[in-house]
């Protein structure tokens, strides 16, 4: 019983780390109808940043609360400016094409991403900063909470509280529901789609950044390639909730965190990244919206 | 079958439609006879092609039973009842674009087709024969409509008016008994119209065809149906010889009265 | 008939011919670049079936190659050597005959394998569309993936080794030759129009009563049949296997063939492949100069340049007959 509320306890962490990579793939394809592949790497991207911030401002060395806070803040305005940069080059001259051409593109970045990561950081993994001492919270017999997992848990959920006021409850926000309800409509109602669109890169790179400065923290191995499976996972979550519904991808990645966790601590972890792929054709075959999607049928 | 003079090719019994509590048609019944061109009119949203979509199985009816030649149709995929012998042309033109006027037609051959992914593999004598007659059989066809000269030209480069007759032949090449054609005089102008009209009839002559046909406009259809139903929220509201139809007062308040049919187009 | 048995023969003799000379004619670095060349072919002009022709969404194109892979591999190893071995090997050409007979059986047993999965694959596009379709092919090649990862006897993660090295120039191009031929003549006939029917309207395709789903399934079948093939004779060539070979990079790589030679284009798939085969290698003499790898940095910014310009691909839907009129084929038997 203790080991499960232990796995428990790590599955939602893990799982509010996916939800915030999630949430990026859920909004870009509500909104463009694509599968933004590069976004894993903009979540690896930010590991790489927040390394190299860190040690040039000196918190590398010094662990302190501050310090970890200017990083997180730093790492996600270095990669809101990079998912800005991406979709306004890359994605936005593409639009009107077919869109598996937007989808090779979204790969081309992706691979450009972890081709030059592997040429500017070099290939070898290398090993995040310690910015916030690691300590135990507190036990409660086998049970051990870190503040690690307190810090990820808490920064995830404020993040996505945030969003949720973003998205409901300012005039941005609901011109984003607008867009991806149906573009031409929108753009009648004198919204300017461009913008919205690149609000959206700006606001999923940078939850993605936060994710990546968390999963700094806890699993401090960092390599160029860490986002290809991580993303793809945290992409098979927002389908698994539903993909385009931001509560979905939410409740999707506490999903694939918590059996993720169950997988590797009673069974084997070999299968650890079968298992999410599995979930996902199961729900797919079940449910082909995922959770919280909805239908839509073609009119004749 | 020696049945087939005496009951309907096409019959439906209390056809419903609801879309999440929103009845679409409401007992819906109809009996096709062999060779009959029957008329389905009323105003836009009366649900005419819900009962299409109903006929050929793209949507499964709430309520309600179609029977063709004694086969009900309620839980067969649209491929199946095209097979049995109902072909249909859609309101919103859907040729295969991107390729030739030619292939459009080849492909309403599709169900005729009696060769192997192992003979096209290996492209056998069987596989030839079948070709050549196929292409054949649709250069006829596109004949009837002066169409061959486009055989090589990708269907979306037609007219609009080749467009819509286009779709017609590839329906036929199905070898229909029943033709179900929705608004197959949308966006035509009169006098293509009128030489459509005169075809769809000489059609129904040459190809021993049933012919249900909606229409949005009723003076189109006075002309050629010998029957017409009249849908209107649903409902079938009335249903007569054309005459009929005409003078009949809540027709013309189904028309007139919803702030007119024709602005709504 | 007779002028198909003619032309086969042809191309046999001159494979055959082909299987002395060329070796002989480059070194072995070149060889192996014309080796992967032809492999890639058969990979992009089969994973066209699926996206190209029939417009549905596969991303797990590895998947079926690595089934196809093991599965020969598996076959010849525990099966055929052992049988072989029964015999001496005096290298008469009956005994090469027979070698080769088995491993023309062995790359078809995997080819079906592969076409199982596909089968197992495709039904799911019974219900789902587009991107969803995709994510599923996507999940089911990193399943058999990490199936394959726990599989001892066929290696795990260390990976296959003894496969035998049957496969040669012969029978890589002998099958890219086939694979291609029948593409074509797919797309000539009755059952290659209902795939692209299925492309561009499902709802009219149904409507003139193609099956469509069974259609689609037909396609996934041939398609992996056929990559199950590419696995097969990668496989007994280089003589070893690793799960990590199929990777979705590696699916991507022949969705990648497929766009850049357009969709729906044989011929543009077969120069796709040769370009994307040879282009890094073509930018090694680069990375010798920098001393970095950049090629792994020019191969994405090239495909990137090739969708911003020509999103269509080099071929766009045409076939290299539409622009050199005189390699039309007369249409009679």
């Amino acid at each position: 019983m203790e080991e499960f509320v232990q796995h428990l306890i790590n599955g939602i962490s893990l799982g509010s780390i996916y939800g915030l990579v999630a949430i990026g793939y859920t909004m870009v394809y509500g909104i463009l109808k694509l599968i933004n592949f590069a976004h894993g790497d903009v979540y690896m991207m930010s590991t790489f940043f927040g390394f190299y911030f860190a040690r040039w401002l000196g918190f590398a060395y010094t662990p302190s609360v501050i310090g970890a806070l200017i990083i997180l803040f730093l790492a996600m305005a270095a990669c809101a400016l990079l998912g800005f940069t991406i979709e306004r080059f890359a994605y936005r001259p593409l639009r009107k094409m077919p869109r598996l051409n937007l989808l090779i593109t979204a790969i081309g970045v992706s691979l450009l991403l972890e081709n030059g990561g592997q040429i500017l950081f070099g290939a070898d993994p290398k090993f995040f900063p310690e910015l916030i001492q690691r300590a135990e919270l507190f036990r409660i017999g086998d049970i051990s909470i870190s503040n690690f997992q307190v810090i990820i848990i808490v920064v995830s959920l404020s993040f996505m509280a945030l969003l949720q006021y973003i998205i409901f409850h300012t005039k941005t926000g609901k011109a984003m529901q607008a867009v991806s309800f149906h573009h031409e409509n929108a753009s009648l109602m004198g919204i300017d789609i461009d913008r919205i669109i690149s609000f959206t890169f700006v606001l999923g790179s940078a939850l993605a950044a936060a994710a990546g400065i968390l999963v700094g923290l806890a699993y401090p191995r960092i390599d160029p390639l860490m986002g290809v499976l991580f993303g793809l996972k945290a992409f098979v979550a927002a389908v698994l909730g539903g993909i385009g519904s931001v509560p979905g991808a939410i409740v999707g990645a506490l999903i694939m965190g918590l059996s993720e966790e169950m997988v590797v601590g009673y069974f084997s972890s070999t299968y650890r990244d079968a298992l999410a792929f599995f979930l996902l054709i199961v729900i797919l075959l079940v449910k082909p919206t995922g959770l919280f999607g909805k239908s839509t049928s073609e009119k004749v | 079958m020696s049945t087939l003079d005496q009951r309907s090719l096409l019959e439906t019994i209390s056809l419903t439609m609801r879309f999440a509590g929103l009845v679409a048609v409401s007992n819906f019944n109809l009996q096709l006879q062999k060779n009959e061109l029957v008329g389905l009119i009323g105003p836009n949203g009366a649900g005419k092609t819900t009962v299409f979509n109903m006929l050929t199985g793209v949507y499964r009816p709430s309520d309600g039973k179609m029977i063709l030649d004694d086969k009900p149709l309620n839980d067969l995929k649209p491929h199946n009842i095209t097979r049995l012998g109902m072909a249909r042309t859609f309101q919103n033109i859907r040729l295969f674009k991107d390729l030739s006027v030619l292939d459009n037609v080849r492909l309403g051959h599709h169900i005729h087709f009696n060769y192997g992914l192992l003979a096209t593999a290996l492209q056998t004598k069987h596989f030839y024969k079948e070709e050549a007659s196929t292409q054949e059989h649709s250069l006829e066809l596109l004949k009837i409509f002066d169409l061959e000269k486009y055989q090589d030209l990708q269907a979306k480069n037609l007219p609009y008016g080749a467009q819509r007759k286009l779709e017609i032949l590839r329906a036929l090449a199905t070898r229909p008994k029943i033709l179900l054609l929705d608004e197959p005089a949308a966006g035509l102008n009169h006098k293509e119209t009128e030489e459509l009209m005169q075809t769809i009839q000489k059609l129904r002559q040459d190809f021993d065809l049933t012919i249900l046909l909606i229409e949005h406009d009723m003076k189109l259809v006075m002309g050629i149906c010998e029957r017409i139903l009249v849908l209107d929220h649903g409902e079938t509201i009335a249903q007569g010889k054309p005459k009929e139809i005409q003078s009949n007062p809540i027709v013309i308040k189904a028309y007139l009265g919803d702030g007119g049919g024709e602005a709504q187009t | 008939m007779k002028k198909q048995i003619l032309t086969f023969l042809i191309i046999s003799i001159l494979l055959f011919l082909g299987n002395f000379i060329v070796p002989a004619m480059m070194n072995p670095y070149l060889f192996m670049i014309l080796i992967y060349c032809g492999i890639n072919i058969i990979m992009g002009v089969s994973l066209n079936i699926i996206n190209g022709i029939t417009g549905q969404f596969s991303i797990g194109h590895a998947g079926f190659m690595a089934v196809g892979g093991y599965v020969s591999a598996a076959i010849s190893f525990y099966v055929l050597m052992p049988l072989l071995s029964l015999f001496p090997s005096d290298n008469t050409i009956l005994s090469l005959f027979f070698q080769n007979a088995l491993f023309v059986a062995s790359l078809l047993l995997g080819g079906l394998g592969a076409a199982l999965f596909g089968y197992l694959v495709g039904l799911p596009s019974l219900h789902l569309r587009g991107d969803y379709l995709g994510i599923v092919t996507l999940g089911f090649g990193e399943i058999i993936r990490v199936i394959i990862l726990n599989l001892d006897f066929i290696g795990g993660a260390r990976g296959f080794t003894g496969i035998p090295a049957w496969s040669n120039f012969f029978w890589i191009y002998f099958f890219a030759v086939a694979v291609v031929m029948v593409s074509f003549r797919l797309l000539g006939s009755s059952h290659g129009r209902a795939l692209l029917s299925i492309r561009e309207d499902e709802i009219a395709a149904e409507s003139i009563g193609i099956p469509i789903t069974r259609y689609k399934v037909k396609a996934f079948v041939l398609s992996s049949f056929f990559a199950g093939i590419a696995g097969g004779l990668f496989a007994h060539f280089i003589g070893y296997l690793n799960p990590s070979s199929f990777t979705f990079i590696k699916s991507f790589e022949a969705i990648i063939i497929v766009v850049l030679g357009g969709m729906g284009s044989i011929s543009g798939a077969i120069v796709a492949a040769v370009i994307t085969t040879i282009l890094p290698e073509a930018l090694r003499p680069l990375q010798e100069f920098t001393r970095t790898d950049f090629r792994m940095v020019i191969y994405p910014l090239l495909l990137l340049t090739l969708m911003l310009t020509r999103p269509q691909g080099l071929f766009g839907n045409k076939e290299l007959s539409d622009v050199l009129p005189f390699l039309k084929r007369k249409k009679s038997p």
